[in-house]
């Protein structure tokens, strides 16, 4: 038996050799366009703990990193204090910029909000019109999540006025075509400023769905003002491509847009090698570990 | 039963709970073990170290030492509070075992935990696409609740024959023990929006 925990804990030790010494991509160079820098965002990322998901927040701007973010909206459910430890986390170790944000999640009037750029708590116990003028008075900017039919009757007339954005591209977009042509829909209300996000909670990963964001300064503020002008492209699954027509035509023209995910491809030949000898050796570690002591 | 008690020493002493509990137990509670610290730390740190390779399988396709480390620490909570409810629920009977034997022979019965921990982080690793539809998730919270009940029954066994409990005093020993940690690990899970979550779960 002592071969066996030993094969284990070989395999495992292997798998994770393998695994962290697969080559990392390489981060792309800063891009800009027509007086923009442009960016790679993600509003819409949720970290442990208090939020259903999986992943710490350190882990959260370091997976952001590697799939090629420039900035993410680190949303609590319904509070703020994990996202104001992720920015703070994410500033200590170089990475990407965090937007402190909420999702507002609102069972009776169903609604989600993101609620980017607030520096304090909006109640989730009102309706969303009252919710986005909290937001507004932060300064922040009010995000439609996911915005398909089971929502619509919390945007009324009121709502949708003040409405800044909505997300046209989310990864129930890939798994539901009603729930796409809702969100395409709800887009086509009015003019809304076009945001993808993958409301990453364990599964995809950060910037699955993601935004391009031109902005005038790579600040915190410089985002929220691009947010509020409406200077986003977002290309759809079926590379139709939302946001400012002036600036799709722009992104039109260079060859190196829409940015790349540069970890879309995955992690590799290593990274497989690691995942076979990793369960493998999880599975060793069950079925064989160490029998009963004496 | 001297063949079949061979047999299961030859596997590990999660197999040998998952299949015949009842025997595992009671052969196992007149076993001795060296080291009361590690005794004690042993299985929860393995329980970790499932949970933070699954967290990376899912995350990264592959384990990493990053994401398998901030996994196993970020999860420890499931571990550290599956402990600190057995020490409530052995501190309420007569100590007849150590508490540190006492965790770890518990912790001897999370072999189907750890079978549908691999098993997912499996399945989604091997997606290069993962799409959660609602079939799938469905699948999986019914693989869930046969890995529940299976689990139920360890540690009823657990109960009756490692710490020498009544059927029914059993029961509400695991009833206690669940309550204590279920609870607070769903709210450090998912406390943020549990309250409208549940309201519109229900509504």
């Amino acid at each position: 038996m002592r071969s066996a925990h030993g094969a284990s804990v070989l395999l495992l030790t292997l798998a994770i050799a393998a695994g962290t010494l697969a080559p990392q991509p390489a981060r792309l160079p800063p891009l800009f366009l027509g007086g923009y820098q442009v960016l790679s965002a993600d509003f819409h990322v949720h970290t442990f703990p208090l939020n259903w998901t999986t992943l710490a927040p350190w882990d959260i701007a370091l997976e952001a990193q590697k799939h090629g973010l420039d900035a993410i909206a680190i949303a609590g459910h319904n509070h703020l204090w994990v996202s104001q430890a992720g920015r703070w986390i994410s500033r200590a170790i170089g990475g990407p910029t965090v937007l402190v944000s909420e999702e507002v999640v609102s069972p009776d009037p169903k609604y989600h909000l993101i609620a980017v750029g607030i520096s304090t708590t909006v109640s989730w116990k009102q309706t969303a019109a009252q919710a986005i003028a909290d937001v507004h008075g932060q300064g922040g900017v009010a995000i439609a999540a996911h915005p398909e039919a089971s929502f619509w009757p919390a945007y009324d007339a009121a709502a949708m006025r003040d409405l800044d954005a909505a997300e046209v591209l989310h990864p129930d977009a890939y798994s539901s075509k009603r729930k796409y042509r809702q969100m395409q829909e709800f887009f086509a209300r009015k003019p809304l400023t076009a945001i993808g996000s993958s409301d990453f909670h364990a599964f995809q990963y950060p910037g699955y769905c993601r935004t391009l964001i031109f902005v005038r300064q790579n600040t915190e503020s410089g985002i929220l003002e691009a947010l509020r002008q409406g200077h986003t492209v977002v290309v759809d699954r079926d590379g139709r491509s939302y946001g400012d027509p002036a600036l799709i035509r722009l992104a039109a023209q260079n060859g190196r847009l829409p940015l790349p995910d540069p970890a879309a491809s995955g992690p590799g030949w290593l990274g497989g090698l690691s995942r076979i000898l990793g369960i493998a050796g999880l599975l060793f570690a069950l079925v064989f570990g160490r029998a009963a002591t004496r | 039963m001297r063949d079949q008690s061979a047999v299961m020493r030859s596997v590990s002493p999660e197999v040998w709970a998952m299949l015949h509990p009842g025997a595992a137990f009671s052969d196992r509670s007149r076993l001795t073990a060296s080291g009361a610290v590690w005794t004690l730390l042993r299985r929860p740190l393995f329980l970790a170290l499932v949970l933070g390779c699954t967290v990376s399988l899912i995350t990264a396709q592959s384990l990493t030492l990053r994401l398998v480390t901030s996994g196993a620490v970020t999860w420890s909570f499931v571990p550290v509070l599956e402990g600190a409810a057995l020490a409530v629920v052995w501190g309420f009977g007569n100590r007849a075992t150590s508490l540190s034997r006492t965790i770890d022979l518990s912790f001897t019965g999370h072999g189907p935990w750890f079978l549908w921990l691999i098993a997912f982080g499996a399945f989604w690793s091997s997606r290069p696409q993962p799409h959660l539809s609602g079939r799938t998730a469905w699948c999986w919270l019914a693989a869930a609740a046969v890995v529940l009940a299976w689990s139920g029954y360890i540690d009823f066994c657990f109960h009756r024959c490692a710490l020498q409990r009544g059927a029914a005093r059993a029961i509400r020993d695991i009833l206690l023990q669940r309550t204590l940690c279920w609870i607070p690990a769903i709210l450090i899970f998912g406390y943020g929006s549990l309250w409208p979550d549940l309201v519109e779960l229900f509504r």
